[in-house]
């Protein structure tokens, strides 16, 4: 079923919508539970917080594409969980090692917690993602927003491990550059 | 500012890189590894493949493919460069980190150079690239866990034979033989911190450089043990060899040695 008919049937209050949902989304918010959480029974949960999430929000909301909208809410839910249960002392979980390879890309700078240096910040982030090559950008973003394992973007990109991590560092590099020379970090 | 507030700040990137981000796997949402293509030919073979069809830029390609395989010594009778312990790490790679070598348009970065995938074949790129690479554990870097000795550093020493100076990449992988004889990664190693003038060796010049190997980053086996470094060789700014004015060759290189 396309994206628009579930959508739809959400919007119609169809509980129909929830096992297409399940069908076409389940395995995709599990993954991304599963990356930052590390733990399959706690994945699980979020997934069905995340078809409740949706549930309650379509409508008001109305999404044209559904990946990302779905993807955010299991991601939330994910993190909230995550800082609940210290889910990094569990083991499985990618997020300590993407947090501290993120760490290396603001090494050093003070924090600005104002909401206007924080969209900054994004934007610059969105005018780095937009310079890259589609292919590196997946790679990016499979790692840093999806929390995919090196392993597991290096199978779905078909790259090795290492030209997974080389590319990686490569372009946390070119990031640091580039906040560096917009003045966002020191 | 943590690596967490940055990874809060990339969740709020774009929705289309997100949705974009989903698009591979053959067609499927699902980003599961076990619906992800398996290792089939590697993506940038298939460039290397559309490099060499078409007609003379094709054949051009070949030569310049062969060459550098003769240049790394896989092919033509120069195996004393794997001598000590070395080994280039795969032909496939070779053949393409050779050909997708491009020196950027600027001459004066002194930054490490950027990634470019190739459009035209690279007719100014020189090939200087030979090293010998070997592996040592040193002593007084062996922790005792369990009643086992465990290294936590490794030595490698480069000596560089060609006629540029290189830089070793930052990140190192350290490979396991399985019982297929096959090779697989058994941790990732990124030395940040190590300073871009400490992974350089001139020409004609050999340098140790220390590998730390994080304990808790790796299950520890006895055996054999591999480790894959990605070597440049540069044109460097005049005035300072340390700094890069375009690159002239890039490979893969493996170093094998007992763990």
């Amino acid at each position: 079923m396309d994206d628009s008919s579930i959508v739809l049937l959400l919007w119609n209050r169809s509980e129909t919508a929830l096992k297409e949902l399940a069908a076409k989304y389940g395995r995709f918010c599990h993954k991304i539970a599963l990356n930052i959480l590390g733990v399959p029974e706690d994945a699980e949960e979020c997934v069905n917080d995340t078809y409740l999430s949706v549930w309650n929000s379509i409508p008001p909301h109305r999404p044209s594409v559904l990946p990302p909208y779905i993807g955010r809410i299991a991601k939330n839910h994910a993190l909230n969980l995550y800082n609940k249960k210290h889910a990094e002392k569990r083991g499985g979980s990618n997020l300590p090692l993407v947090f501290e390879e993120l760490d290396e890309v603001i090494a050093g700078s003070e924090s600005a917690d104002s909401e206007l240096y924080r969209q900054e910040m994004i934007a610059a982030i969105n005018d780095f993602l937009g310079s890259l090559p589609e292919e590196k950008r997946k790679i990016f973003v499979r790692r840093y927003w999806y929390s995919d394992s090196v392993k597991d973007i290096a199978a779905r990109m078909q790259m090795t491990e290492n030209n997974v991590s080389v590319s990686l560092n490569r372009m946390r590099n070119q990031l640091r550059t580039k906040l560096l020379e917009g003045g966002l970090i020191s | 500012m943590t690596g967490k507030d940055l990874f809060d700040m990339i969740n709020d990137i774009d929705d289309k890189y997100i949705a974009e981000a989903v698009e591979e796997s053959s067609g499927n949402v699902s980003p599961s590894p076990a619906k992800a293509p398996v290792t089939a030919a590697p993506a940038k073979r298939t460039k290397l493949i559309r490099f060499v069809l078409p007609g003379a830029a094709g054949l051009a390609a070949i030569a310049l493919a062969v060459f550098g395989l003769w240049k790394a010594g896989i092919i033509g009778g120069k195996k004393d460069l794997v001598e000590e312990q070395a080994s280039e790490y795969a032909v496939t790679q070779d053949i393409t980190t050779i050909v997708t070598t491009t020196p950027p348009e600027s001459t004066n970065t002194t930054t490490m150079p950027t990634e470019s995938p190739a459009t035209t074949l690279p007719v100014t790129t020189d090939f200087h690239g030979n090293c010998l690479a070997s592996v040592s554990i040193p002593e007084d870097k062996m922790i005792e866990i369990d009643g086992a000795l465990i290294p936590t550093e490794l030595e490698l020493t480069i000596t560089n034979e060609g006629e540029s100076p290189l830089y070793i990449e930052e990140v190192f992988t350290l490979q396991k033989q399985g019982d297929d004889g096959e090779w697989a990664d058994a941790a990732v190693f990124h030395n940040e911190m190590m300073p871009f003038e400490e992974r350089c060796v001139a020409a004609g010049e050999t340098s140790v450089i220390s590998v730390g190997i994080l304990t808790g980053h790796y299950t520890f086996w006895s055996g054999p043990a591999r480790l894959v470094i990605n070597v440049h060789f540069y044109e460097p700014d005049p005035d300072d060899f340390t700094k890069i004015a375009y690159e002239t060759d890039f490979y893969m290189k493996a170093v094998d040695f007992e763990l």
